[in-house]
């Protein structure tokens, strides 16, 4: 096991040059994994394990589009594609992957086929996390570990075909058989991860939901509605106030932040951004910081995640999420941005 | 009278860094129809390029003599009125689709697909909505070209012969005065040539103007009236057809001794009489293959479905050690379906009765164990492989059998690359980035790939597509030595003159079943 000194602190990591396809094989020799839900992480995930020489098996509900996509994907019916609690029922490894929402609705089908010594699996901690709002209560004769891959699930998938992996965090919450953590980084390889940095199950849940609720997707969209609003009170075109706000930001920095890091965009920025940028980093960090205290605290006392499952289950919500995303989608902010996206040098002169 | 269709006015064309076809003239007159040729990387692609404004003009002009606005010698590239169909928009095509998919990952719409039809309706240059007369005219289109029956084909599925088509028609759809046609020929059968080269002999009678990029001499349709050759990123020499199209001339062009003549109407090239140079392959395949197993590949009532569409259909095939094997069929008839099948990009392989290489598919094998055997060159992994890097690490990639490198190659594997790149006369451009080169020289790296491991089975998807005529050569003649090493050939073609001496066993394939296969004699008797 690699010990990776990040900043100056030392994190365990996993390869799979330490822990090899073979070993991994060896490991899942007399197991069959058992992936349930063909949604979103089950495609990648079961393909990778299937073309590592892996017993896989599919669990889909029958007459969906994601059973119709395992069709198509060679899972045989009755041989390697079954509906949830058969697939449940013959697995000796279960990979729980479907929706949040499914978890917790498919749960007491589930549990009576969770028999001692099998292994569930997680891609996500949210059930286990909140397990008080969720029921997902595992028995206490079974391992419960999770692998999280740091992608979407096709970028799981593509990533194996290319012969390179990607990077995941994994966890065990609850060790019955003495050799969950085996079991775990077997399976971790298995699906196709390169690198495997160790968490827990809390941490995965409260690290994401903090991260997208914040500087992923919640934050960044309130500061940069902000920033236009600001702009176009003052006279700004709506293009130009978009591509200062958002295009400028998506189209070059960021990626030259993904290269080089954000010290080293400070560092070679002009000097005119660079005073600016320093002094107000400061500012900015300090406005929101009370917020950020507030959201983290809402994530691990289970607040966010009551809302989460109480909005989602009122009769109307579709309704009336569709209505708030269309406000979204018709600010002038995301219009404009639209038309910028069009006008983008890659969208022009490429064909005749 | 006549008229300047279009000018290439003292152009100098900018490729990155570099400067090329340098203070080029080129003019087409309204009633002339140009074909290019010239041997990899001299800049065809380039400079058909820049004829709609697709490349940087470091000095000169583009004047247009057709189109909106201004009658005569406008310089604003007239893109609405000019088709262009070439690998790279075949590519373009792809890596947007694959954006779409990523897209669609997201968003859980794995069932949305982009069809055909919706590639050719693509071509019509406004947004909204499609008229029914629009939607007529994409069916006419369509017929023209025999590709009626994959409009409502998912583009991932096609064939690369299938996804030109649906390419040309989409130029089509814009009703073009211009048609620039790079390599139009690559991936169609042998009907399919030909009805699309009666198809563009049909548009040049008609007010479309043509110009054809080429490797095959064969291929320059009868309307065309004008040849320029292109060398070394130079304007070689140009003029009219029969003038252009001798064996002097094209000898020239390709500094080597070719004799050109004219069969039935249509021109064929020879090479000369100098001997198969002598290259020996002992040197890779010092201690391999031996574990060799008898049987190869095989395949009981395999069958292929993408919903409705049987792509194979109960095919039945053994392929055994010591067998070269070639695999004919028009497009669609199932050649890319098997050949995925075999190489593991196609997982429906885990719902039928294949073995490969000794081992039942689906009982634990892994798909780098499957890999491990196999070398291939084809248009679909050109067209996967996009990353930047240097041409020699896509060379050694081919131990990994990765699409980038992320393993260190040993100073022997080194060593087999090395030996590659000399027999195949690429050390020039195997020092280059390979995002950089041409497709051709691509291909050439991507042959040397394959070969580095070396593979107990090669897979040779149409090798020569966008090969000049030398390097055609080379590869074939390469190829047959290939053939008698213990490394077995799986060729799939449409052409029949790539049929090769070491070539034992024939399959014909049509709409996804088996029309015959055995010995090359019995099949071809």
């Amino acid at each position: 096991m690699a010990i990776i000194n990040f900043g100056g602190v030392d994190e365990q990591v996993i390869t799979r040059e330490e822990f090899p396809l073979s070993r991994a094989q060896e490991v899942l020799r007399n197991h069959t994994v058992a992936v349930l839900g063909y949604g979103v992480q089950g495609p990648g995930q079961s393909l990778n394990m299937r073309d590592n020489g892996i017993r896989v098996i599919v669990g889909q509900r029958p007459h969906t589009a994601s059973y119709e996509k395992a069709l198509k994907d060679g899972w045989v019916p009755g041989e390697t594609l079954f509906g949830l609690e058969e697939a449940a029922q013959r697995g000796t490894v279960i990979q729980y992957l479907l929706s949040d929402a499914g978890q917790k609705a498919f749960w007491p089908k589930l549990k009576p086929h969770l028999t001692e010594g099998k292994t569930l699996f997680f891609s996500h901690g949210f059930s286990i996390t909140y397990r008080e709002l969720t029921g997902v209560i595992p028995p206490p004769n079974i391992d419960v570990v999770m692998v999280a891959p740091k992608g979407s699930g096709l970028s799981v998938r593509r990533n194996f075909l290319e012969g390179s992996g990607i990077n995941s965090s994994f966890a065990i919450f609850q060790d019955y058989t003495g050799k969950a953590e085996e079991m775990t980084l077997a399976l971790g390889i298995a699906i196709g991860s390169g690198y495997l940095f160790r968490t827990t199950f809390d941490m995965e849940v409260y690290s994401d939901l903090t991260g997208e609720r914040g500087v992923l997707m919640g934050a960044i969209a309130g500061i940069m509605e902000a920033q236009y609003n600001e702009l176009r009170k003052h006279g700004h075109s709506p293009s130009e106030a978009f591509n200062e706000t958002v295009e400028e930001f998506t189209q070059s920095l960021i990626k030259l932040a993904a290269e080089k890091g954000m010290d080293w965009l400070y560092a070679n920025c002009s000097t005119t951004a660079q005073r600016g940028a320093l002094d107000w980093k400061g500012r900015f960090r300090d406005a929101v910081a009370p917020l950020f205290e507030e959201l983290y605290q809402r994530v691990a006392d289970g607040t966010e995640a009551r809302i989460v499952l109480e909005r989602n289950s009122q009769p109307d919500y579709r309704e009336k999420l569709n209505a708030e995303l269309a406000e979204m989608a018709n600010t002038e902010m995301w219009r404009a941005g639209a038309k910028v996206r069009e006008l983008r040098p890659e969208n022009w002169k490429k064909e005749a | 009278m006549k008229k300047p269709f279009i000018t290439l006015d003292n152009i100098t064309v900018r490729l990155q860094d570099k400067l090329l076809l340098q203070n080029s003239f080129w003019q087409i007159e309204s009633d002339q129809h140009w074909a290019i040729l010239g041997p990899n990387g001299s800049g065809k692609s380039t400079l058909v390029r820049a004829l709609w404004g697709g490349v940087p003009l470091r000095s000169g002009r583009v004047l247009y003599g057709f189109g909106d606005g201004h009658p005569h010698g406008q310089t604003i590239p007239q893109r609405e009125k000019i088709g262009y169909v070439s690998f790279e928009t075949h590519q373009r095509l792809m890596e947007h689709e694959e954006t779409l998919e990523e897209l669609r990952a997201y968003a859980g719409k794995t069932d949305e697909v982009t069809t055909a039809r919706d590639v050719i309706l693509s071509g019509l240059s406004k947004g909204g909505e499609v008229t029914a007369e629009e939607e007529k005219r994409a069916q006419e289109i369509a017929q023209l070209l025999s590709i009626e029956n994959l409009l409502d084909r998912g583009v991932t599925q096609l064939s690369t012969g299938e996804i030109r088509k649906t390419l040309i028609a989409r130029a089509l759809m814009k009703s073009p005065k211009l048609l620039i046609l790079d390599e139009p020929f690559d991936g169609l059968d042998e009907r399919s040539r030909s009805s699309l080269a009666e198809s563009i002999d049909h548009l040049m009678a008609s007010s479309v103007r043509v110009v054809l990029v080429t490797h095959r001499v064969d291929e320059i349709v009868s309307h065309i009236t004008h040849v320029l050759f292109v060398k070394n990123g130079r304007l070689f020499m140009q003029g009219p057809k029969e003038e252009m199209l001798t064996s002097e001339k094209v000898s020239k062009l390709f500094g080597s001794n070719l004799t050109l003549e004219k069969v039935n109407g249509r021109y064929r090239v020879s090479y000369g009489d100098e001997k198969r140079p002598k290259m020996d392959l002992t040197f890779f395949y010092r201690d391999v293959l031996h574990d060799a197993p008898e049987i190869l590949v095989e395949m009981k009532d395999t069958t292929v479905r993408y919903g409705e569409f049987v792509a194979l259909d109960r095919l039945n095939w053994v392929m055994r050690k010591g067998e070269n094997w070639a695999i004919l069929g028009p497009n669609g008839s199932g050649k890319s379906t098997l050949l995925r099948l075999i190489l593991g990009d196609n997982v429906q392989g885990y719902a039928n009765q294949i073995t490969l290489f000794g081992r039942r598919k689906g009982t634990g094998e892994t798909l780098w164990e499957i890999k491990k055997r196999i070398g291939v060159v084809s248009s679909e992994l050109q067209i996967q492989y996009r990353k930047k890097m240097s041409a020699y690490d896509v060379i050694a990639s081919g131990f990994y059998d990765s699409i980038g490198l992320y393993q260190y190659p040993t100073e022997e594997q080194k060593a087999v690359v090395d030996g590659w790149i000399e027999l195949l006369d690429i050390g020039s451009i195997a020092k280059e980035p390979y995002h950089h080169l041409s497709y051709g020289q691509k291909r050439m790296i991507l042959l040397a790939r394959a070969m580095v491991k070396p593979p107990l089975l090669l897979v040779l998807d149409e090798p020569c597509h966008g090969l000049d005529m030398l390097n055609r050569r080379r590869i074939l003649n390469i190829v047959e030595m290939i053939g008698e090493t213990q490394t077995n050939i799986l060729y799939v073609t449409n052409h029949r003159d790539e049929i090769l001496n070491c070539i034992t066993h024939i399959m014909k394939l049509q709409r996804g079943k088996v029309v015959s296969q055995g010995r090359k004699e019995d099949v071809l008797r």
